[in-house]
């Protein structure tokens, strides 16, 4: 009798589930193609009405903040599409970078959308672009990595005809590789000058110049 | 005020072990007991002919932050690279007036005709270069596998390289590894000392418990802090952190514990009450490993304080050591700096700190007989190099500091030969290294991370090489972007890519220091790469002699 039971239940609860599923498809999907990382009409990603989860992964125009980039493979994964080149765009990463430099928004915000760009650059590679200057970082960012994964868009006005990203003084942001996951990044400032004191920067550094600093020894107390 | 430390260790629990020795000096430490070593087991035989019982010791002295050492080791004159350099460093090029007004420039060797200069603040060194006392190696980095001058982009891509170039600490590990394309495991200064563990380095062979086989300190000494380079495979040999003064007592007893001793006698007061509770604490036999451990770490610092002690005595006192004066090697050290920088110090306090720190070295070299060791290798560490604003303010005081240690350095090598007579001038080698070095094109202030630098080496040994005067070593990279050393790709700053390996530059100080050919691979893993051989006349790298 208990045999029985139990594959019943089991079939019962499938079809409450399937039939939930098909009431909830959105009537425009599926058919994405994946490439592209904007909306055919325009709307920035992400700044549409809040819409269910399942709804939105099935829908090309509704694309959604996914939770890791990584590349699956699967082209119609709404997290990470795939271009026409050949590239991986994680639509979170580019939907921060769309938000960098906005009128609302501060310069210390700015250094953190880039610190939470690079920080889902490193969630695929485990450390930050090998990189030894602006020009490089951004080049990673671009989608020139082993992966092919875009983190940056390519066509962001803060963009210069150098491949350096400038922040929202119109100079470039000064990257600092401390090590494979600390990477710090400074702003120029109001004045365009770095090592001055209208600097911004995102780091441990307490205020201590960007050159010439004396490091701490851990010897430095006579005893 | 709050310093900035680029090197900010984050270490899992199983390397805070390994790198935490240094606060014990005895031979044994509590890594030792919790991991097997590999290397003691695999020696072979010390190479025929090596006179292991002689004294030998290793200094490096490391310019933490990447020093830009395109203006260290400067193209003039003839020198192809000249216009380039010019043009290409534009604001940051020195000029060939301030090299002739400071006379840095180098004695061309017959066997290169081009001519070259060190930077005007590097007087005391061009000194030694053209006496045949120091040896330039150019364009060295950290490698795992050769690239060819002229890789192309796809070459380059597809081939094996560091870790995380242009990073800070990672570089810092590579060129303290040497193994660049792994995680960091151990130094090669660590690595070394494990390998004189083994009976086949015992003089005479076959001994019982390696090269220094009546050592009651540990050979791998710090005058900076804790460093990668003097990490030994699990933490077998542990590393002895110095002060500038010396050993680094307990704090709160006093200098010198004078607080809560008198004679050697524990005080009445609470500070000498307190001691001797700490003493007997400390004195505990503990069932669980790592309390154990924790244990014998203190007690051999305690202990080994006096050990230091009587080290700094010897080049101190002088009753009881070989200079004729008390202080001798401080007022070497005064007079030396005093001379080069204008300044009229009188105090050993008075100098820098990363001066006192060449001082405190050099004092445990003269009062090695103390310490038991036949080798021992030293590190010391002078930061402030990365300059990526206000290069033409600060670099020229860098280079003045480190041309001031140099010399400080070589001139009580000298004075200690002078007065010992167990010594030589060439037992004692200074070998420099930097965490990178610095793009060819500046910023708009300074110049960024690159790779491949500029290295030296100092001492009576270089001088044994270079009796004829002395050489650039190594290749001189082609001085151009998009050159054959750039490295490839679409953001060319003249990052030359290194075409000898740190492992090519220390095998050679390794021979010298006594590790056999046959293991020298098992120092330094990457040589069976495909690299020519530090020791063929091709790699150009004769810069040490090797007895």
């Amino acid at each position: 009798m208990k045999k029985a039971v139990v594959p019943g239940l089991v079939l019962v609860g499938t079809g409450f589930l399937v039939f939930f599923l098909i009431r909830n498809l959105p009537s425009d999907s599926p058919g994405s193609t994946g490439s592209g990382t904007r909306s055919e009409n325009g709307d920035p990603a992400g700044t549409a009405e809040e819409i269910p989860y399942a709804r939105a992964f099935e829908n090309p125009d509704r694309p959604i903040v996914g939770r890791k980039p990584y590349d699956t493979g699967i082209t119609n994964d709404r997290r990470v599409q795939t271009t026409d080149e050949g590239k991986h765009v994680v639509v979170e990463a580019v939907q921060i970078a769309e938000s960098l430099h906005s009128p609302d928004s501060s310069i210390e915000e700015d250094l953190d959308f880039l610190e939470q760009i690079l920080s889902i650059y490193r969630l695929s590679f485990e450390q930050n672009p090998v990189a030894g200057d602006n020009q490089m970082v951004m080049e990673a960012l671009l989608g020139g990595n082993p992966r092919n994964l875009v983190v940056f868009p390519s066509d962001h006005p803060a963009i210069n005809a150098k491949g350096e990203l400038l922040d929202r003084w119109g100079n470039p942001y000064f990257f600092h590789a401390l090590s494979g996951t600390e990477m710090e990044i400074f702003s120029a400032g109001p004045d365009g000058v770095l090592n001055t004191a209208d600097d911004v920067q995102r780091s441990d550094r307490s205020g201590q110049p960007l050159t010439g600093a004396e490091e701490p020894t851990d010897t430095d107390a006579e005893q | 005020m709050n310093s900035f430390n680029i090197h900010k260790p984050k270490w899992s629990r199983r390397q805070f072990l390994s790198r935490t020795g240094s606060a014990g000096f005895g031979v044994t430490g509590l890594a030792s007991t919790l991991t097997n070593l590999n290397l003691i087991q695999n020696a072979s035989a010390a190479s025929t002919g090596m006179n292991m019982g002689d004294y030998k010791a290793l200094v490096c002295f490391f310019l933490a932050g990447g020093c830009d050492t395109n203006n260290v080791l400067i193209p003039i004159g003839n020198h192809s690279g000249r216009s380039n350099y010019e043009a290409d460093r534009r604001f940051v090029a020195v000029s060939e007036a301030e090299i002739a007004n400071a006379g840095t420039a180098l004695n061309a060797p017959s066997s290169i005709d081009q001519q070259y200069a060190l930077h005007p603040s590097c007087q005391a060194m061009s000194q030694m270069f053209n006496a045949g006392e120091l040896a330039m190696i150019a364009n060295c980095g950290t490698l795992a596998v050769p690239i060819p001058e002229n890789v192309s982009l796809n070459q380059y891509n597809a081939t094996v390289k560091p870790i995380q170039l242009f990073s800070h600490s990672d570089q810092v590990n590579e060129w303290f590894s040497s193994i660049p394309q792994n995680p960091f495991v151990s130094g090669w200064a660590g690595r070394v000392a494990d390998l004189f563990r083994s009976s086949a380095y015992a003089d005479p062979a076959p001994g019982g418990q390696g090269i220094n086989k009546d050592s009651v300190a540990s050979m791998l000494v710090t005058a900076a802090g804790g460093t990668d380079l003097l990490v030994s495979p699990g933490g077998a040999i542990p590393q002895y952190a110095v002060s500038r003064s010396g050993a680094i007592s307990f704090a709160g007893y006093g200098t010198n514990y004078s607080a809560a001793l008198t004679d050697g006698a524990y005080q009445s007061n609470s500070s000498g009450r307190r001691l001797k509770a700490f003493e007997s604490i400390i004195n505990y036999q503990h069932e669980h490993i790592l309390e154990q451990g924790y244990s014998e770490v203190l007690k051999s610092a305690r202990e080994n304080e006096e050990l230091i002690g009587a080290a700094t005595n010897v080049a101190d006192s002088a009753d009881d050591g070989p200079f004729p004066t008390d202080n001798y090697l401080e007022t070497v050290f005064l007079d030396t700096y005093n001379g080069l920088l204008g300044t009229n110090f009188t105090a050993r306090t008075q100098l820098p700190g990363d001066v006192q720190e060449m001082l405190i070295t050099c004092k445990l070299i003269a009062g090695r007989e103390c310490l038991g060791n036949t080798r021992q290798v030293f590190f010391m560490n002078k930061g402030g190099f990365d300059t990526h604003a206000d290069i033409n303010d600060v670099l020229p005081g860098l280079l003045a500091d480190v041309d001031a240690i140099v010399a400080c350095y070589n001139e009580a090598m000298k004075a200690l030969a002078q007065y010992d007579s167990e010594f030589d001038y060439n037992m004692v080698t200074l070998f420099q290294a930097s965490d990178f070095n610095r793009t060819w094109t500046p910023n708009t202030s300074g110049t960024d991370h690159a790779w491949g630098t500029h290295t030296f080496v100092c001492g009576g040994a270089v001088a044994d090489a270079n009796a004829g005067g002395s050489q650039i070593y190594g290749k001189f990279p082609e001085l151009a972007v998009q050159g054959a050393n750039d490295v490839p790709g679409n953001n060319n700053r003249g990052r030359w890519i290194p075409q000898i390996s740190t492992d090519q530059y220390y095998a050679r100080l390794a021979k010298w220091f006594g590790v056999s050919s046959g293991d020298m691979e098992a120092i330094f893993p990457n040589l069976a790469n495909g690299f020519t051989s530090p020791f063929a006349p091709e790699a150009n790298l004769d810069f040490i002699g090797l007895t």
